[in-house]
């Protein structure tokens, strides 16, 4: 569903990904850990198409999101590391709005299950989305992707800056999303978000995927220390 | 799509309380700025009535009186007040709109201002139209500024475009929604000076005036969500904005007036009245001084009688060569209107040229004109008054002249029925295609804009959605 060949991008000459080769199939969750400047964001914006490859093929559901970025673009579903909503709307509002983009319209009784599917309380779904909660507009994220239908997740820092009881329900969310077969590519620095969520994990290190491996193999002590090896590396 | 996010963007600015702030302050300017304007209509319209009711009083009850005297004595030509008057009153607070008709003499505003015209091209009092043209495209700016800086700085942008809408669609939609905001404010306006001020309207004259206006909010919205959408931060898109409206409402307009008083300069005050008296008495040529021209006509009309002395005339020679005097004198003014009016069009030209730089200066003169308070449309009301003018001094030298009286006898009096029987003074603004006949370099530089506008709106399409 989602995937990478010898995806390259390099910026003044500095190269920003070599060579990245990962595949993210339905139903999966791929983690890229990685330091600041490893190149996860890079990553995300060539399947976002915002960045053209200069080398290689990001592909979205059998799509080359650089040949065919409309298509590409309907399959996919993103949610920013900080997500901001139109603050003077709701939930609802916000839901209806960016649904509608896509072309789809839902009637209210749709969209509340979008809501409640992605765990906004119902009484937030009438409030103005400038008094959310970081976790409450990530959940608004969330529904906004279900209602897109979209096959693939690309998801940047979704994380960051939330408190533990929140971080713990979006990943119980994405484990959710992953059983309707939604392929999630997520960029994090969360380590311990990483080994309970994903299928895969992929580190990244200045542009370079250097490991790839599989949460099951590995304990969190030992994903830990394996991430400060490559860090480590020169 | 674009009508989805029109409807959102508007929604969204009208629930901001910033904006409701904004434009609850824009609307407040726009109110008061009625309201001192309607103060001061009040109390000139009651002025007004009460000086035409006297002077019209005291012209019918002259009773029986000399036609001489009552060329000097004289009357009084008013301006009706309209609603587009009220909204725009241009050049009208320098230069008035009420004229003295009398004989011998042409009374003209423009005298009182002839050496001041830089004056005249420059709106300094608080009016509609000052809120309208300057600080409505301001509240735009403010709008606009951080359209797409700002959702590109919180990432909404990217979600917008994978969500299916393209940069060019957010750009028109959100410009459409920042546009009927500035819409509203200006219906508002209308409708309250329509309420306050009543009347009849000329309202082909006004759906061209809201045209313009409605022509210029567009470019603005379209520029300030283009220069949004162009800048790396909202924070620089608003110093951007805020630079050109500076350049737009005060440096172009007052160096551009500077300018055309420094390359087509009007004679003083002092030095205009000096020459229409010369030319009066040495003649237009300087070769026909008054006596030379009297004695010339005396000789004609005694020729015309077969008389050889003014005593013998059946007519009174005094009513003929006060009218060959006024008809000189008419030459004398046509001349003097005319370098005139030259030199006011090279000043304007100077104005729609420096329009090219600032679409606020061709907004600012196609309503002055559309509103008929333009120079142009004081001078075509002055023209008015002095075709009157000349109409009623003949008819009183004529009466003068053929009315019964010899010459030398300065004491006749006409009956009363011929004064009251003298008619008024009426004025006819002459409506939108006349004004506009005289500004379609504005309008062309307007509709120049607004190309530009979307010129540049279609060039944005391929802006990127990332921070750099």
């Amino acid at each position: 569903m989602i995937e990478a060949y010898n995806l390259s991008k390099s910026f003044n000459g500095q190269p920003a990904l070599k060579q990245l080769n990962l595949a993210v199939a339905p139903g999966e969750i791929y983690a890229l850990l990685g330091a600041n400047g490893a190149g996860k964001t890079t990553t995300i914006h060539l399947f976002l198409n915002f960045l053209k490859p200069d080398e290689g093929e990001a592909r979205i559901d059998g799509q080359n999101v650089a040949a065919n970025p409309q298509r590409a673009r309907a399959q996919i579903a993103y949610i920013p590391e900080n997500i901001q909503l139109y603050p003077n709307l709701s939930g609802m509002e916000n839901l209806a709005y960016f649904s509608a983009l896509t072309g789809k319209k839902y009637e209210r009784a749709e969209l509340e299950m979008f809501l409640t599917e992605a765990g906004l309380e119902p009484e937030a779904f009438d409030k103005r989305a400038r008094y959310y909660s970081k976790g409450m507009r990530q959940k608004t994220g969330i529904a906004i992707a279900l209602a897109k239908q979209a096959k693939a997740l690309l998801l940047d820092e979704p994380t960051s800056g939330l408190d533990p009881q929140a971080s713990n329900e979006f990943a119980s969310l994405l484990k959710r999303l992953s059983e309707y077969g939604i392929a999630t590519l997520m960029a994090t620095h969360d380590l311990f978000r990483a080994k309970e969520t994903a299928t895969h994990i992929g580190i990244m290190r200045s542009g370079e995927l250097v490991q790839s491996l599989r949460p099951k193999e590995i304990g969190q002590a030992g994903l830990e220390a394996l991430y400060l090896q490559q860090m480590s590396q020169p | 799509m674009i009508r989805l996010i029109f409807l959102n963007e508007l929604k969204g600015s009208l629930r901001d309380r910033r904006v409701q702030l904004l434009a609850g302050f824009t609307l407040l300017l726009l109110a008061l700025s009625a309201w001192t304007g309607h103060g001061a209509y009040e109390h000139l319209q009651a002025a007004r009535s009460k000086a035409a009711e006297k002077a019209e009083a005291q012209w019918d009850s002259l009773g029986d009186y000399n036609p001489h005297g009552a060329a000097h004595y004289g009357t009084y030509a008013y301006r009706p007040l309209g609603l587009l008057r009220m909204l725009d009153a241009g050049v009208q607070p320098y230069t008035g709109d009420v004229l003295k008709v009398e004989g011998h003499v042409q009374n003209e505003a423009m005298y009182a201002e002839a050496s001041r015209s830089t004056s005249l091209m420059r709106l300094s009092q608080f009016q509609p139209a000052l809120v309208l043209q300057a600080i409505v495209p301001l509240l735009l700016i403010f709008l606009a500024f951080g359209s797409i800086a700002r959702e590109r700085e919180q990432g909404v942008l990217k979600m917008l475009v994978l969500q299916g809408a393209s940069i060019l669609q957010l750009m028109a939609g959100k410009a459409l929604a920042y546009w009927s905001i500035s819409l509203g404010l200006l219906l508002a306006m209308v409708a309250l000076m329509a309420l306050l001020y009543g009347g009849q309207v000329d309202w082909a004259t006004l759906g061209v005036f809201l045209l313009c206006y409605a022509l210029y909010y567009l470019l603005v919205a379209l520029l300030s969500v283009y220069v949004s959408g162009r800048a790396q931060r909202s924070s620089s898109a608003l110093a951007l904005l805020l630079g050109a409206w500076l350049v737009w409402v005060f440096i172009v307009p007052k160096l551009a007036a500077q300018l055309g008083q420094s390359l087509y300069p009007l004679p003083s005050r002092i030095a205009f009245e000096e020459q229409m008296q010369e030319d009066r008495q040495k003649g237009l040529d300087g070769h026909n001084p008054s006596d030379q021209r009297r004695k010339a006509l005396e000789e004609q009309v005694l020729k015309e009688y077969g008389v050889d002395s003014i005593a013998q005339l059946p007519i009174n020679f005094d009513g003929i060569a006060m009218q060959a005097d006024e008809e000189y004198g008419n030459q004398v003014w046509d001349k003097h209107f005319g370098q005139y009016f030259q030199t006011i069009q090279q000043q304007n030209r100077v104005i729609q040229w420096a329009s090219v730089l600032a679409p606020f200066l061709a907004v600012r003169n196609l309503s002055m004109a559309l509103a008929g308070t333009s120079l142009y449309g004081h001078l075509h009301f002055q023209r008015s008054v002095e075709d009157y003018r000349r109409h009623w001094v003949k008819t009183l030298n004529d009466k003068h002249a053929y009315g019964g009286s010899q010459s030398g006898d300065w004491g006749w009096k006409a009956e009363a029925a011929f004064f009251q029987s003298m008619e008024d003074f009426t004025y006819q603004p002459p409506g939108a295609r006349w004004a506009l006949s005289n500004r379609w370099p504005e309008l062309a530089v307007l509709l120049a804009w607004f190309l530009l506008a979307i010129g540049a709106l279609a060039s944005a399409k391929r802006i990127s959605v990332l921070e750099t």
